[in-house]
């Protein structure tokens, strides 16, 4: 679901980078108010490797092939610090494999990125609901891992629906996007299943780690 | 990434020069020099296309990432002397795969666009005049080097991950004091409490005789 280089207009790649650059600061921003910032460094850089693997490992659903993204799973698990872990990720995926551009990290940041912080604050609603157990944590994580992968996923249909060049079949090209929307329902089922189970799991060993985004609040 | 064609190896007979290179940063690329007859092909990673450039045709093989073919995707030839109008428009079959004969005496730089669904690159080749044109390739990368790359960037984050968690635990046992300082603490604390009530038995007097 990442972008590549030539794809959408030079003005959308502007303004992804834009919009990137001020979800950073924000997001650094709120890092910074945490007790103490760098403690959740470790987690952040691991899990910023698995986004980066995440790209790599394909499933195939009839007619697409798709690929994990986690950004939900990032959103949920590290509140905050996901902008800039997606970021740096995307940024070495473009550099090392070759996956999406540089021209787009912009653009693939913003598209992924924000569902994931839309995440975060989704799995915090369940200090709202109740009492925090388990099963709240699980629903409210699948929740953040399963909008935060559609939700990228409908803004990567509308950019790609909305600038598509007039050289090419426009109705051919979203008949394929849809179709690509449609294969990654299940992948944002799958998403939001794991990001449900890993949340219920840290919540009974390591419950520090899912309270260090309320600590953000 | 970008790929360098120095040396290539091609059909002298219909194309005198053809020299390909990618123009799409996206595009990440190995060249098979020589494994179809001798002829050059260029093969894109990401999302990308693979130019084969053969004795009668130019052929276009466009893979996803993992390898499938990207079948059906639409395909957009412009020529050299107009890269704003599709000098030609196709589609990739079954297999990925798309051929042309572009017009030999529109000298330059050929353009061809693919694209499905938001992914697809843009490869670009040149006919030339005379001679023959060949090419080597930079960043030509296998799967072994691919995952090589992918475990040497994992490798950086469990440092990264590392260096942090030991940094923070540094702090927390500098912040928590050890046993031997609350021992020698709570020895101190005696004696003062001690000295305390030495003082206070010594004041006693003192406040019985005020």
């Amino acid at each position: 679901m990442h972008i590549p280089d030539a794809i959408v207009p030079a003005q959308v790649c502007a303004g992804g980078y834009a919009l990137t650059g001020l979800l950073t600061w924000y997001s650094l921003k709120q890092i910074n108010k945490q007790k103490n910032p760098t403690a959740q460094v470790p987690k952040a850089a691991l899990l910023t490797a698995a986004f980066f693997v995440g790209s790599a490992i394909s499933i195939p659903i009839p007619p697409m092939t798709v690929h994990l993204v986690l950004n939900g799973f990032l959103g949920v698990v590290l509140g905050y610090f996901a902008f800039p872990a997606i970021l740096i990720g995307l940024f070495l995926q473009a550099l090392m494999v070759g996956h999406g551009g540089f021209t787009t990290i912009g653009v693939n940041a913003s598209m992924m990125g924000l569902p994931a912080l839309l995440a975060y604050h989704l799995f915090n609603l369940r200090y709202r609901v109740g009492t925090e157990s388990r099963r709240l944590v699980g629903v409210f994580a699948f929740v953040g891992g399963f909008v935060g992968l559609i939700l990228a996923a409908l803004i990567y249909v509308g950019l790609i629906v909305t600038t598509i060049s007039t050289d090419f079949d426009v109705s051919t090209e979203r008949t394929a996007v849809v179709t690509l929307l449609l294969a990654h329902v299940p992948l944002a089922f799958l998403e939001g299943g794991f990001t449900a189970m890993l949340a219920v799991y840290l919540q009974r060993v390591k419950p520090e780690l899912l309270s260090a985004a309320k600590e953000a609040k | 990434m970008r790929i360098n064609f120095d040396r290539w190896i091609a059909p002298k007979a219909r194309f005198p020069q053809l020299r390909t290179r990618s123009i799409a940063g996206s595009i990440s690329s190995a060249l098979l020099l020589g494994l179809l007859l001798g002829y050059g092909a260029q093969k894109a990673n990401a999302h990308g296309a693979l130019v084969e450039v053969r004795s009668d045709a130019v052929e276009v093989n466009a893979v996803f990432e993992d390898g499938q073919p990207m079948a059906n995707a639409q395909v957009v030839i412009y020529a050299p002397d107009n890269l704003q109008t599709p000098w030609a428009k196709g589609e990739t079959d079954a297999a990925g795969q798309f051929r042309f004969e572009p017009d030999v005496e529109n000298v330059g730089t050929w353009e061809v666009t693919v694209r499905q669904a938001g992914h697809g690159g843009t490869t670009a080749f040149e006919v030339g005049e005379s001679g023959y044109a060949s090419s080597s390739v930079s960043g030509v990368r296998s799967p072994m080097q691919k995952w090589g790359t992918i475990a040497a960037v994992i490798w950086g984050f469990v440092g990264t991950a590392l260096f942090f968690s030991a940094k923070t635990s540094a702090k927390t046992s500098a912040d928590t004091p050890t046993n031997n300082q609350a021992i020698d603490k709570t020895s101190a604390v005696n004696k003062t409490s001690t000295d305390a009530s030495a003082s206070a038995e010594h004041s006693v007097p003192s406040r019985a005789r005020s």
